[in-house]
């Protein structure tokens, strides 16, 4: 009996360890951060990483003031923080045997990314011919790229150009001429042959974005592989590119067509406002927001806005880094990451 | 009379193959000792030269480059780049008690900068007294990157109040002119300051390293960190951190300076990258720490040994592939203890066993909530409308004719078979609720990922 009794405990036992084989111990959390008495309601974040609720209820119709603050950027302001190949922009990359080089123009930035992307003597120019058109005028020097010699009709360019397209915030498409998939950075293979023979040029082009006499008599070789996404008609993105050279210079001449010219912007932390149906009235958006003081990436939301009586829910989202405790550069001038709703009425 | 000439050059050449092995053992054992020879003649030269009392912090920090001496090794830079061979090489055998010191000196220098005079001793030490940031091999560094950036020091003492991130911009911006952080060529091994100014260039990898010369020469408290696999995706990151009225700061040396970087980002509509440990090279610690708790929300995990208390407990993540391990534990009875591991992160718990590797549990997460979810594979099953095998882009979504194999996990991925997709939705039924599946094409490309399935939908993970 005393044994069976036994056998039945170590069973329980048994069962009881092999259903919750795992414990876990949790740190203790930030401690939230003083409130505001000039207030109706607020949710501010005490740190990073942290995914915040907080439901009120208003009992009459009132006015109010939003203000959020979180942080966010676009690729103009503050480049590291956004990729530059989610933004539109066009790629040259080149292998001249030694190494190989990827230049990177993103549409209305003066800035040149790309692996290995020595811009010794490179010189470039933006144009935009229309509302839904921009074009890349570059100038390589051959010795900038790599190249070991002096250039002859006889010798062929293992290269490639790309162009992005960015719509809704962030990279959408790629085309490329020779590329066949996404890893076109990294696999050189995927580089087209262009020989050389019948571009060259005696006299320069002015490189200042324009389609001058010197490309008008070169034909236009499509880019047309796409490689990433899917373009949805000749309007959404279109390419093409011209390309000449000297004893000096590689010229390239890249023209995009894009119904949505872009540069991409982001918010990093994130807040919004929903009724009680789930309805979203409020939300911090990059391109609604200003300069909250201190670092550039602190941005500031403020809208006023009249709530009918009833629950409403806010949410405050924070991301890895720069929020109160853990700044990782100037905070806000008002330094705290969420959302205060002020009463106008009252 | 020949058989005896025979008989006796035999045995000459025997006696002198002996003579060989004997001196080749000997050759074997004989550099342990003479290394800790060597050891400890630097160890009482260099301390010879710090007795008088005013030198007794720099005593102590001879002490501290001494302790971690023994276990610094580099790989033999001539012998790599002739012959592409790794040859393991013990920095006690190259370098001198003058290098040392000299090292010191340069230490001491950077650390009665302006922007310096806030760093303990113990932080002295671990970030700006280290001769070598990995390991690469000994170079005489200090007094050419002392020169090298006299400039932005001389300016920035010049500028009371500069923080050690302002310091560290114009470090980025000078570095950024002759260093290109890009995805290839790497040299094969850890490259010093002078070596990487031969190479001018390097992965974010040799970037991180490299940066931390000019960086912690000019008194910044600036660190390598890195992933050693990501959470959620496949490979590994490093970047640099550095320490700023006591709080960490996130940049990639040379590219992107303190502030304008994110680690987990990767653009809008994509996974973000996750953490699920982070590692601080050391120049103690057997060359690296844990400090995933300075950057994200942990939890400290027991995982029930089931029977086994002995073998090297891991923690494993999912590689597209493959599970990988990103953190050893230790055994507290029959616990297998895991302290500081990331949420929100699906791990598997294994020991590794005598080269045999078992399963703890079934694989689990920590939602940020700090709740445990156990993908356990119940008896209730369900049916499945799956649409993708990983959740980034469209070229991973399911096409029709193609073939995909649906696996759930139950000690081992267990298949639900292969299908031809007639449509761009792959139907499964009496799938096991509650377990992790993994949507699995044979096409050689591997980006696929593990996920779960819950109100009709795919949790990725």
């Amino acid at each position: 009996m005393v044994l069976k009794n036994f056998i039945n405990c170590l069973g329980l036992v048994v069962l009881m360890t092999a259903c919750c084989p795992v414990r876990v111990h949790l740190a203790p959390e930030s401690p939230q951060p003083a409130s505001d008495p000039a207030c109706l309601t607020e949710l501010l974040a005490s740190g990073n990483y942290q995914n915040l609720v907080h439901s009120f209820k208003l009992s009459e119709e009132t006015a109010v003031r939003i203000v959020g603050q979180a942080e966010g950027a676009s690729y103009s302001q503050i480049p590291g923080l956004v990729e530059a190949y989610l933004n539109d922009c066009i790629e040259y990359f080149i292998d001249l045997g030694t190494v190989c080089r990827q230049y990177r123009f993103v549409w209305n930035s003066r800035r040149v990314t790309g692996n290995n992307a020595d811009t010794t003597g490179v010189r470039f120019a933006q144009g935009d011919p229309s509302e839904t058109s921009y074009v890349f005028e570059v100038a390589f020097p051959w010795s900038t790229l790599g190249f070991d010699g002096i250039p002859t009709e006889k010798d062929v360019l293992r290269m490639d150009v790309s162009v992005l397209d960015n719509d809704e915030g962030s990279r959408d498409s790629q085309i490329a001429w020779s590329g066949v998939n996404p890893k076109l950075y990294q696999e050189w293979s995927q580089f087209g042959d262009f020989p050389l023979a019948g571009y060259r040029i005696a006299v320069a082009p002015v490189i200042d974005g324009k389609v001058d006499a010197v490309w008008e008599k070169q034909e236009r070789i499509p880019v047309s592989h796409v490689i990433m996404g899917s373009v949805e008609d000749e309007a959404d993105l279109t390419a093409w590119y011209r390309l000449l050279w000297d004893m000096e210079y590689i010229y390239i001449f890249v023209e995009v067509e894009d119904n949505l010219k872009r540069q991409a912007a982001f918010m990093f932390d994130n807040g919004r406002l929903e009724d009680v149906n789930g309805n979203v009235l409020w939300l911090m958006e990059f391109n609604r927001s200003t300069h909250a003081g201190g670092a550039l990436k602190n941005r500031r939301q403020e809208d006023t806005l009249r709530l009918a009586a009833g629950r409403y829910t806010l949410y405050v989202e924070t991301d890895e880094c720069h929020a109160p405790g853990h700044w990782d550069d100037l905070p806000p001038t008002e330094p705290y990451s969420g959302i205060k709703i002020y009463a106008l009425d009252r | 009379m020949k058989n005896k000439l025979q008989v006796s050059l035999l045995f000459l050449i025997a006696l002198v193959l002996l003579g060989f092995q004997l001196s080749g053992t000997s050759r074997q054992v004989a550099p342990e000792e003479q290394r800790a020879q060597r050891a400890r003649e630097i160890s009482t030269d260099l301390l010879s030269r710090y007795d008088s009392p005013s030198d007794s912090l720099k005593r102590k920090a001879a002490e501290y480059l001494l302790a971690g001496l023994p276990a610094q090794w580099h790989y033999d830079t001539q012998i790599l780049e002739a012959m592409d061979i790794k040859q393991m090489v013990m920095d006690v055998d190259v370098i001198d008690a003058d290098y040392l010191a000299e090292n010191i000196e340069y230490a001491f220098r950077a650390w009665e900068l302006p922007w310096a005079q806030d760093v303990s001793f113990e932080d002295f030490c671990r970030y700006l007294l280290p001769y070598k940031m990995g390991n690469e091999a000994p170079e005489h560094w200090r007094a050419v990157v002392w020169d090298e950036y006299s400039a932005i020091r001389e300016a920035a003492i010049a500028e009371p109040g500069i923080r050690p991130s302002e310091v560290c911009r114009r470090v980025d911006a000078v570095v950024n002119t002759w260093y290109t952080v890009h995805y290839n060529d790497n040299y094969p091994a850890d490259a010093g300051y002078l070596k990487a100014k031969e190479i001018r260039g390097g992965t974010c990898k040799e970037a991180s390293l490299m940066i931390l010369y000019p960086l912690r020469a000019l008194g910044v408290c600036a660190n390598f960190e890195c992933v050693p696999h990501w959470g959620n995706r496949r490979r590994s990151h490093a970047w640099n951190a550095l320490y700023e009225n006591g709080q960490l700061i996130q940049f990639n040396g040379p590219e992107l300076d303190p502030g304008t970087t994110k680690e987990e980002f990767i653009g809008v509509g994509r996974m973000m990258r996750k953490r699920p440990k982070v590692q601080r090279k050391d120049y103690l610690s057997a060359g690296k720490i844990d400090v995933t708790a300075e950057y994200l929300p942990t939890v400290d995990l027991d995982v029930l040994g089931r029977g086994a208390h002995s073998g090297i407990p891991q923690l494993m993540v999912f590689d597209n592939e493959k599970w990988c391990s990103v953190a050893d534990g230790t055994w507290r009875g029959h616990w297998a203890t895991f302290p500081d591991v990331a949420r929100d992160i699906a791990f598997l718990p294994v020991v590794d066993d005598n080269d045999f590797t078992r399963s703890l549990s079934c694989p689990f997460v920590v939602e940020r909530s700090g709740r445990l979810k156990l993908f356990r594979p119940h008896l209730w099953r369900q049916t499945v409308r799956l649409t993708a095998k990983y959740p980034e882009d469209e070229i991973n979504a399911v096409f029709p004719g193609e073939s995909y194999e649906l696996l759930y996990w139950r000690n081992g991925w267990v298949s639900l078979g292969v299908q031809k997709a007639t449509d761009s939705v792959l139907v499964y039924r009496r799938v096991p609720k509650g377990a992790l599946l993994w949507l699995h094409k044979d096409d050689g490309k591997k980006r696929e990922r593990i996920f779960t399935y819950e109100n009709g939908k795919q949790i990725w993970y």
